[in-house]
């Protein structure tokens, strides 16, 4: 077995999948036209569609992953996937500060700046991000995560998916329940008003708390005998000569994957582009609206939902009308990047799970994701990625209720044979 | 040893691979451990929890969606 695994990986290096890479040229050269059909609908469409590729091109090439960098805390003491959404928080962080204080240059008088991720913060943001990260590790990603997974071929993936659009559909008939009980009288804390410093503080502030997080990943990996490993490198020779170094550099960015670090920069990077061009990066509010969509057409629609419109977040996004919107751009886009980066990596399979339990733990894990991403307002995205930048308290409390739920998924998912 | 974890999905085949790892620690085997994983994050991240945990790894690309990763105990005899 191992000897004709040796030979027939002899046989395919160097490592090439040319018909894969040409249909990834094609999708590429499609989705790019569809950009200027998107954009004839509103012409901030066609750049957010093109970022919400970009982004699901660096979340394949990276497979970055909220999940697992959340889990492999607990299942491996490992924080090497979480640094690099560290790096992706401190480049936003940097990045919304100058955009919001571009629309509010005294965050003392109380106004917010409108498209920012400053969500309420209280028991529901803890009952969400509980509940969202038990639904992560059960379905094996996250909402982003599930959704790059998709456009690789990974079928448990779309059913989480479906299990989100779901989840969503079912908080809509609650969601006037958890309005009036909770949501309606929890702040929204954004840390440049309620901190005398105004920005300087609050960017302060948060940086300290990345840098804590890092140091305590460290801590947590030394505490669980696992020491930094130097990095692994495919068996390969050194390039020689311009050719042969393209062809390694084409190889680095489209054929091998990315390290979690890189991976984090360049989505905290394409975050910080969609914020300039129209909104922080979110995939619930589309996710939502096709819930909404299913519902109202079959009559039985939730009816109408309270508070929605004063919340902001993926919330503001989920009664637009159409079908080619902000969010849809973003979401679907992503989708569709990723789809490319496996496509040029070789490595778009369609994959069925070996053991059927899988679809049972992707639809019930999307549908806690999509149940507590609604009432929470947004996921691993919306409501941390986009929040914490934002310098929301919501997105602090987002995350350290999401280790929490990320340490019982665990538990649970060591239970299961 | 062989790990075929070929058709499961993250995180079972890196769970697979460490709980082999500490099992042949705690049992002093420095035989070395041959993973075959299709999963991309697994093949990502198993040579990198196998170093922390003290293994060398070597990684071979099978196929397109398929790895073989080797590990070793980095200095023979058994780890404390």
């Amino acid at each position: 077995m191992a000897t004709e695994l040796a030979a027939r990986i002899s046989a395919l290096s160097p490592v090439r999948w040319p018909s894969q890479s040409i249909a990834g040229a094609a999708v590429l050269l499609l989705a790019v036209g569809f950009s200027q059909v998107i954009g004839a609908t509103a012409a901030v469409l066609a750049p957010l569609w093109l970022l919400g590729m970009l982004a699901g091109f660096a979340l394949q090439r990276s497979r970055f992953c909220f999940a697992s960098a959340f889990r492999d805390l607990f299942l491996f003491g490992q924080s090497r996937i979480l640094n690099g959404i560290l790096m992706g928080l401190l480049i936003t962080t940097l990045g919304f500060a100058l955009i919001m204080y571009q629309q509010v240059p005294f965050p003392q008088f109380g106004a917010l700046p409108a498209e920012a991720h400053i969500l309420p913060v209280g028991l529901s943001t803890v009952i969400g991000g509980v509940l969202f990260g038990v639904g992560m590790v059960l379905a094996g990603g996250c909402s982003s995560g599930s959704l790059y997974r998709v456009g690789e071929g990974y079928v448990a993936s779309g059913v989480a998916v479906l299990g989100m659009v779901l989840g969503l559909g079912l908080l809509a008939y609650q969601w006037n329940w958890w309005w009036e009980t909770l949501v309606r009288h929890e702040p929204k804390i954004w840390l440049a008003e309620a901190l005398p410093g105004g920005y300087g503080a609050a960017v302060a502030l948060t940086l300290a708390g990345l840098l804590a997080v890092f140091i305590a990943g460290l801590w947590w990996e030394t505490r669980n005998g696992l020491f930094m490993p130097s990095v692994s490198k495919e068996a390969g020779d050194a390039p020689d000569g311009l050719g042969a170094r393209l062809a390694a550099l084409w190889r680095r960015v489209f054929a091998e994957g990315w390290s979690p670090v890189v991976g984090g920069a360049v989505l905290g990077v394409t975050g910080l582009l969609m914020y300039l061009a129209y909104q922080p990066f979110g995939v619930t509010g589309e996710l939502s609206r096709w819930a909404q969509h299913a519902t109202t057409s079959l009559n039985v629609g939730p009816g109408v939902l309270r508070g929605l419109d004063s919340i902001g977040g993926c919330a503001a996004r989920s009664d637009e009308g159409g079908v080619f919107t902000a969010t849809f751009a973003i979401t679907v886009g992503l989708v569709v990047g990723a789809l490319v980066a496996a496509l040029f990596a070789g490595e778009f399979k369609l994959r069925f799970p070996r053991q059927r339990r899988r679809y049972a733990q992707a639809l019930l894990g999307g549908l806690a994701m999509g149940y507590a991403s609604g009432l929470a307002i947004g996921c691993t995205i919306g409501a941390f990625f986009s929040a914490i930048p934002s310098l929301a308290v919501s997105g602090w409390v987002f995350g350290g209720s999401l280790a929490g739920g990320a340490w019982l998924g665990v538990k649970i998912l060591q239970r299961i044979p | 040893m062989e790990i075929d974890a070929r058709g499961l999905e993250c995180p079972i085949p890196t769970l697979r691979a460490v709980e082999a790892i500490k099992r042949a620690r705690a049992r002093g085997d420095v035989n070395e451990l041959v993973v075959r994983t299709d999963d991309a994050i697994c093949a990502a991240d198993i040579p990198h929890l196998a170093q922390a945990l003290g293994y060398t790894a070597r990684r071979e690309r099978a196929d397109a969606n398929e790895w073989m990763i080797t590990l070793q105990p980095a200095s023979p005899g058994p780890i404390a």
